[in-house]
């Protein structure tokens, strides 16, 4: 077996393999650490997720779940230092952040799934 | 295995991505959750430590985001503070010196190049420099330059405040300069004005409108009551050359000006149940967004004291040390004057010869346009103007080298009625009326400022007119336009009235005193006695046993019985005979009404929407016609007290002859009908207080709710768009010191203390006075190595 076929075996056991849904654990994980480090950890924890997908619908949807559990931690640590309520009061601030959230991690995700 | 459709989807995520960084890009990393950079202000409960190149000092905020900030000499101190203070407000401190330097269009484009024109015209920079000048060097110097060092070291550290990233620009360095511009943006604020050109326009307008403009009000109750133990001031007898009795005899009223006002009050410990003094203090400005006013505790090895002071600035103004409190209201005085001059080919015409305007040319940058140049003229008076269809020179004690820094510096750390006294002598503006009290129970009430005499061939004069600058006349002397003024000119401080031990006292800028002894100010310049009249009624009855407590004092300050609507509602109630039967019923609430500008109140709604209508009714039927807009028009004091049958309350433009009464009942007729309308059910409906940031950004706003109080009440609000109210209310008592701000702390929108002090404040509710640290420090400083 070429190389190739090697990592397209290996990939797709982990998409699809007994360790599926640990793979998208881990992946899911270390998106939201890096989203908290920087914005670009939803795009990294999104094509992480992609890459682990068993289909593009999956990986979206995953994509979507890691926006929405970012902006939940998120939202938790505004509650410790009284901030949130002004964070739901910053009208399209608030709006571009819960997009960005949501919308680049499941981009991010289908790309990934739909061209590997 | 891919499929071909999950290939397609795959491409159009990317487009997708692509699209989105294309027309929103530049908001991902300003909104993103945790590292976005809009949320970067947010309060984390850890510490940080910074070096501080002066010594060690540590930062302490209490559960109202105000700063016990203590450090280990002054200048550690001031750097300390000038950290925080650009934590807190940096936003806000860029905005004043932006504006007052003539930059703001830098920032926001074109809209801002008329404010740029005015301020690089007048000089306010230019002035502050020639105040640099004077302090470079210094040990107050060296306080500014250690402030500035703290704000920069912010700046060039932190995150900075989020409206900075909203408009995409960053602030230049913090300079000595930038501090003395805030100090002249207040004292512009208070004391520049141009009410002599007012009164010239009217005067050309319509001059039958004179006798409404009067120097001095019909009323005595003056700050200075003679006939009030205490009160016994004196002019002193003059041995040196200038005449201020020569300036009093030219002097024959004095009068009021529409503006920003004040209360305060000090009472004695002879006159309270526990035997200490109480004072208390509201000064009233613009509400803003953050508020204007920054409260902060400041600890040394000098002294400790407590209060309130602008941001930008590294002292407290208003407040309590160890020994003292005090507070301070607007005077009021006349320090600006106007001057004419013949003018030929570019040149103006002083002492006999044409001369050459000081001329420059500056360049007004603009953001997002074309930069914009300016000339800036000056003559000997001063920066030359066009206003009011006039080219004038303007005189303001502002526009030279001026002490007022050092001066607020000073009293801080005064220890006695007597060294606060002394550090008074050297505040030149804005002339304020301060009431002190000290820890044995001496009080103290002091209008200091720079007063200037002017002359007409030697002769002392008002300043209540232009002044024809080519003969040289009402000219100050000893004052030097943009240099190092020895007011020779001006009013000896000895020579201000004022008050030692006068065992309590009030002021609400109205007139000081009868006769002063020289000129102070026009009924343009002092306002009308309605709060004055309140609180010394209530002073008056609760010193009457002796037993004032601090509830007394804070019952006075939220007092919102109008003196106004004393003097009004029965005009309104002697106008019911020509009132359509629901103008009647309307006009019937105000019978039994107590007075009383409450929220809950409908009398105070009815009365409050017919008196703004009753003046303009009034007057506006000939002033209009004559290009003289409502801010023309006369006190409410004027025509409180103009006679029934006055021609002002005939309109002009009927057939018939119009008495108060026929205008009271068509002002009520009008009410009914708007309250109709507006579907108002009571005053707090109408009289709510929306506080806008500067910011275009509404969600930076506080929320618009309903307040008691009106501008004739104690308890001080202006219903507007830009609404003026108690801008920091504070009372200072051995029983527990109290304050409040009319919004918060912290002028970071997701600090907690943005606006956490909104509702105590129009609800007439306190919180603690900062006394001193409790908890951890959120700042330490640590001496930096190698630090002298």
């Amino acid at each position: 077996m070429s190389t190739r076929g090697r990592v397209v075996a290996a990939r797709d056991r982990v998409r699809v393999g007994d360790r599926a849904e640990l793979a998208a654990s881990v992946v899911f994980l270390v998106g939201l650490l890096a989203s908290a480090v920087h914005w670009s950890g939803l795009l990294v924890g999104g094509a992480l997720l992609g890459l682990v997908a068993s289909s593009v619908r999956r990986a979206m949807l995953t994509g979507v779940y890691l926006g929405v559990s970012v902006l939940f931690v998120f939202g938790v640590s505004l509650v410790v230092v009284g901030a949130l309520s002004a964070y739901l009061s910053t009208g399209v601030l608030l709006l571009a952040s819960v997009g960005f959230s949501v919308g680049l991690p499941a981009l991010a995700a289908g790309a990934v799934r739909g061209l590997t | 295995m891919t499929s071909r459709w999950g290939r397609v989807a795959g491409v159009g995520c990317i487009l997708a991505l692509v699209g989105v960084f294309i027309v929103g890009g530049q908001f991902v990393g300003l909104t993103a959750p945790f590292s976005g950079s809009a949320w970067e202000t947010v309060d984390r409960p850890d510490s940080v430590t910074v070096e501080n190149p002066y010594g060690e000092a540590t930062v302490t905020y209490n559960e109202r985001g105000v700063p016990t900030i203590d450090a280990e000499n002054e200048r550690a101190l001031a750097y300390a503070t000038g950290y925080v203070q650009a934590r807190d407000r940096l936003y806000q401190m860029d905005l004043v010196r932006r504006l007052m330097g003539g930059r703001l269009a830098a920032a926001f484009g074109e809209r801002a190049v008329e404010s740029d024109k005015f301020h690089r015209r007048m000089g306010f920079e230019d002035a502050a420099e020639a105040t640099w000048r004077r302090l470079n060097g210094t040990e107050h110097g060296d306080k500014l330059e250690a402030y500035s060092a703290g704000v920069n070291r912010y700046i060039e550290t932190r995150p900075l405040p989020l409206e900075f990233k909203l408009n995409d620009y960053e602030p230049a360095r913090w300079e000595p300069v930038d501090t003395l511009l805030v100090g002249q943006q207040i004292s512009w604020g208070l004391s520049g004005s141009f009410a002599d050109l007012r009164r010239e326009t009217i005067a050309d307008k319509l001059p039958r409108a004179g006798p409404l403009y009067p120097r001095r009000l019909d009323h005595d109750a003056t700050i200075i009551d003679a006939d009030r133990p205490g009160h016994d001031w004196q002019p002193p007898s003059r041995t040196d050359g200038e005449s201020v009795q020569a300036v009093y005899e030219s002097v024959r009223q004095f009068d009021t000006q529409t503006g920003l006002g004040s209360n305060n009050w000090a009472v004695s410990g002879e006159f309270t149940e526990s035997g200490e003094p109480i004072l208390a203090n509201d000064p009233h400005l613009t509400l803003t967004a953050p508020p204007v006013w920054y409260e902060m505790r400041l600890e040394s090895p000098e002294g400790n004291v407590s209060g309130a002071g602008f941001a930008g600035i590294p002292f407290v103004i208003i407040g309590a040390n160890d020994d003292l409190s005090w507070g301070v209201t607007n005077v009021g005085a006349d320090v600006t004057d106007a001057y004419t001059y013949e003018w030929r080919d570019g040149q103006y015409l002083y002492e006999g010869e044409y001369r050459d305007p000081e001329t420059t040319t500056e360049t007004i940058r603009v953001s997002d346009g074309e930069n914009v140049e300016v000339t800036v003229e000056r003559t000997v008076h001063g920066p030359v103007l066009e206003r009011e269809n006039q080219t004038v020179a303007i005189a303001w004690t502002g526009l030279t080298a001026t002490t007022q820094s050092r001066a607020i510096d000073d009293l801080s750390s005064a220890d006695t009625l007597s060294q606060f006294e002394d550090a008074l002598r050297q505040f030149d503006l804005p002339a304020q009326n301060f009431v002190a009290v000290d820890r044995d129970g001496g009080t103290l009430y002091y209008p200091a400022g720079k007063f200037p005499i002017r002359t007409i061939d030697g002769e002392a004069v008002p300043g209540d007119r232009v002044f024809n600058g080519s003969a040289g006349h009402g000219e100050w002397a000893g004052f030097d336009p943009y240099g190092q003024s020895n007011w020779t000119g001006f009013v000896d401080f000895g020579a201000i009235p004022h008050l030692d031990d006068p065992g309590y006292v009030s002021t609400a800028n109205q007139r000081v005193v009868d006769d002063p002894g020289f000129y102070m100010g026009t009924s343009m310049d002092f306002a009308s006695p309605y709060r004055g009249m309140r609180i010394n009624e209530l002073l008056a009855a609760r010193t009457a046993n002796g037993s004032v407590t601090r509830e007394d004092v804070v019952a006075i300050q939220r007092d919102t019985r109008s003196v106004a609507a004393e003097r009004f509602v029965p005009q309104v109630l002697n106008a019911t005979d020509e009132m359509t039967p629901e103008a009647r019923q309307a006009a019937q609430r105000l019978a039994d009404w107590d007075y009383r500008m409450d929220r809950d109140s409908r009398a105070a709604l009815v009365f409050h929407l017919w008196l703004d209508r009753f003046r303009n009714e009034t007057f506006a039927d000939e002033y209009n016609a004559n290009g003289l807009g409502d801010s023309y028009h006369p006190r409410y004091w004027v025509l409180q007290n103009l006679p029934a049958d006055s021609r002002w309350f005939d309109d002009v433009r009927t057939a018939g002859v119009e008495s108060r009464d026929d205008i009271a009942a068509r002002t009520m007729q009008w009410v009914v009908e708007e309250i109709d309308r507006e579907g108002y059910e009571t005053y707090g409906d109408y009289n709510t207080v929306d506080i806008d940031h500067q910011f275009p950004v509404g969600f930076l706003d506080y929320p618009e709710r309903p307040t008691d109080g009106s501008p004739f009440t104690v308890r001080n609000f202006r219903v507007g768009a830009s609404p003026v109210g108690s801008s920091y209310r504070f009372v200072v008592s051995e029983s527990g010191s109290i304050a409040v701000l009319p919004g918060g702390n912290s002028g970071n929108y997701l600090s907690d203390h943005y606006g956490d002090q909104f509702d105590l404040w129009r609800n007439g509710e306190y919180r603690p006075f900062p006394t001193g640290a409790d908890g951890s420090p959120t700042i330490t400083f640590e001496e930096a190595e190698g630090a002298s």
